[in-house]
């Protein structure tokens, strides 16, 4: 005898925890008959399955119906329902065989598509603005760079961080200007008996800003 | 050998420790020789020595390899490097790795910088690379008075094995080095420069190399030819005093000698800049000079990138405003004190 949709909607609501303390009992009953079981086994299914827990799922799972049966034999008990623990036992203690492929899908399965299917479209979309406000104008030299933002000990060059040390008057940040200045620095380290060649490659390797 | 000495007849007795005698001999020598072999600490040298072994160890040789700077731990920027130098010139080619493709070609002090996003070339002189630093040249040099050298130690990097040199600067206005000089060649693998605390600011070292690499020369300088299409730029500077510009020092910073002073020109954009150039024969400061344009400048304030400190502010001097950028691989007081003694002459 299949379940009627209310006792299943019991049961939906039993696993959700959305049940009031007078309903359980009815839930448990609900649970107790002909394919109660089986139906509450595929209800934790296809949780399972949308919370990406597959590798629990799968028919006649021993753990998971240990679980299940130690479980409704300590709500039964609290609750003093119909449901006696010796019953449920008898009830639980066959392995359910269930075949996956025929497992009907669960209620909001579409919906968790779309969810799907948004979130994706929500990363491709952050990219995307990333890609632009960050990639740039790389076509001409004499386009401005952007000044970057202070950051904390670690110097670098190679994003537009800047390490840049309070002064009574402020923090300085980078600008086109000071690039110039400082790739004319570079240019002029010339008298240093450590400019051949490591000097020399040493600010040539240094990174500039895209240009 | 084997019998007693007391119990040889004296002719034998003699013999014996005649031939004894040279057997201690011949094994003093041996062990003298042994002394001497590859492998016993190379002998010591003064910093003039060690530095001059490094700025020789390129000359007429080859090499190819992957440089690194970082600082902090992280990697900044590496880039891919040819070297060759026939005896009579020498020509590097540097292929960026990290940030905007561009490839740098050096013939002597002639550097050209290629941009191929761009099409762009720029093209530049820089002062000095080609000949040996006047300021290290015995009785001209002054860098002994300010830096001592010891080697510590010897490691391996990027597979030659390499005398580790420290240079300690006798003072607090100057950074201190490691340089890893390779054993056989003197060739500067590695290093670091070292605020007072000993603390690594930077680092520039090959991760991987090969010397005596059979890099081509007459190859290497035919790519320094721009192809068609390309805009080449030539950076413009017009060579100047700075007693002719109306700059003095008040007190010169110890240790550092103005090494050059060029004029660059602003445009229509700008006012030129001064660029006054200091050496103390390792490290370099630039006071860059500009009319204040407040349009222009923005906040006061220093920058730390890696070994290179910034100093910008703004001097009233005469009455007249001007903007100062102090740049340099030293310690921020000491952009601060060159910046403290700028005085205008009128």
């Amino acid at each position: 005898m299949t379940m009627s949709n209310d006792d299943a909607q019991l049961l939906s609501a039993l696993m959700d925890g959305a049940l009031e303390a007078d309903q359980v009992d009815r839930a448990l009953a609900a649970a107790c008959r002909h394919d109660g079981l089986q139906t509450w086994q595929t209800y934790q299914w296809v949780g399972m399955a949308l919370r990406e827990q597959r590798q629990a799922c799968g028919p006649g799972d021993p753990a998971f119906v240990e679980r299940l049966r130690q479980r409704l034999a300590d709500v039964g008990s609290a609750q003093g329902s119909g449901c006696e623990p010796a019953r449920s036992a008898a009830v639980l203690g066959q392995p359910v065989q269930l075949d996956p492929d025929r497992l009907p899908s669960a209620a909001n399965a579409a919906l968790f598509r779309w969810r799907l299917l948004a979130a994706a479209a929500s990363v491709v979309a952050v990219a995307a603005v990333a890609w632009i406000l960050v990639g740039g104008n790389a076509a001409e030299p004499a386009a401005p760079v952007l000044a970057g933002a202070p950051a904390t000990p670690a110097v670098t060059l190679a994003a537009p961080v800047t390490v840049a040390q309070p002064t009574p008057t402020g923090m300085m940040l980078r600008d086109p200007r000071l690039d110039e200045l400082l790739a004319a620095h570079r240019q002029a380290q010339g008298p240093s008996a450590l400019q051949a060649p490591t000097g020399f490659l040493r600010n040539a390797t240094w990174e500039e800003p895209r240009r | 050998m084997s019998a007693p000495l007391a119990t040889m007849r004296p002719g034998s007795r003699r013999r014996a420790l005649r031939w004894a005698g040279w057997y201690a001999a011949a094994v003093l020598w041996g062990a003298m020789a042994v002394a001497q072999t590859p492998g016993t600490p190379a002998p010591e040298r003064d910093i003039g020595q060690w530095l001059q072994r490094m700025h020789e160890a390129a000359r007429g040789r080859a090499f190819i390899g992957t440089f690194v700077v970082s600082a902090g731990g992280d990697q900044l920027s590496s880039a891919r490097i040819w070297h060759v130098c026939d005896g009579r010139q020498q020509v590097e080619r540097v292929e960026a790795l990290t940030g905007p493709p561009r490839s740098t070609y050096r013939r002597d002090d002639q550097v050209l910088t290629f941009y191929p996003e761009s099409r762009l070339v720029r093209s530049a002189k820089h002062e000095a690379l080609g000949g040996f630093p006047m300021l290290i040249r015995p009785g001209q040099g002054r860098i002994p008075d300010y830096y001592r050298a010891e080697r510590v130690g010897e490691q391996r990097v990027a597979g030659y094995d390499a005398d580790l040199v420290e240079i300690r600067p006798l003072d607090g206005l100057r950074f201190g080095y490691r340089v890893w000089s390779e054993k056989r060649t003197g060739l500067p693998v590695k290093m670091q420069t070292l605020d007072a605390s000993g603390r690594v600011l930077e680092q520039a070292a090959f991760s991987e190399l090969q010397i005596d690499a059979p890099v081509k020369l007459d190859k290497l300088a035919r790519a320094m030819v721009p192809a068609p299409g390309w805009r080449v730029e030539a950076v413009q500077t017009i060579k100047t005093t700075a007693e002719a510009e109306g700059w003095t020092l008040r007190a010169p910073v110890a240790g550092f000698q103005p090494v050059s002073c060029q004029r660059r020109p602003g445009g229509d954009r700008q006012a030129d800049t001064l660029q006054w150039t200091f050496s103390d024969g390792l490290a370099l400061v630039s006071l860059f000079v500009e009319t204040y344009d407040p349009r222009l400048h923005g906040a006061e304030g220093s920058l730390v990138l890696g070994a290179t400190h910034t100093l910008r502010q703004r001097l009233d001097l005469h009455g007249r405003p001007w903007w100062i950028t102090a740049v340099g691989e030293v310690p921020m007081p000491t952009l601060k004190t060159f910046v403290d003694a700028l005085e205008r002459l009128r």
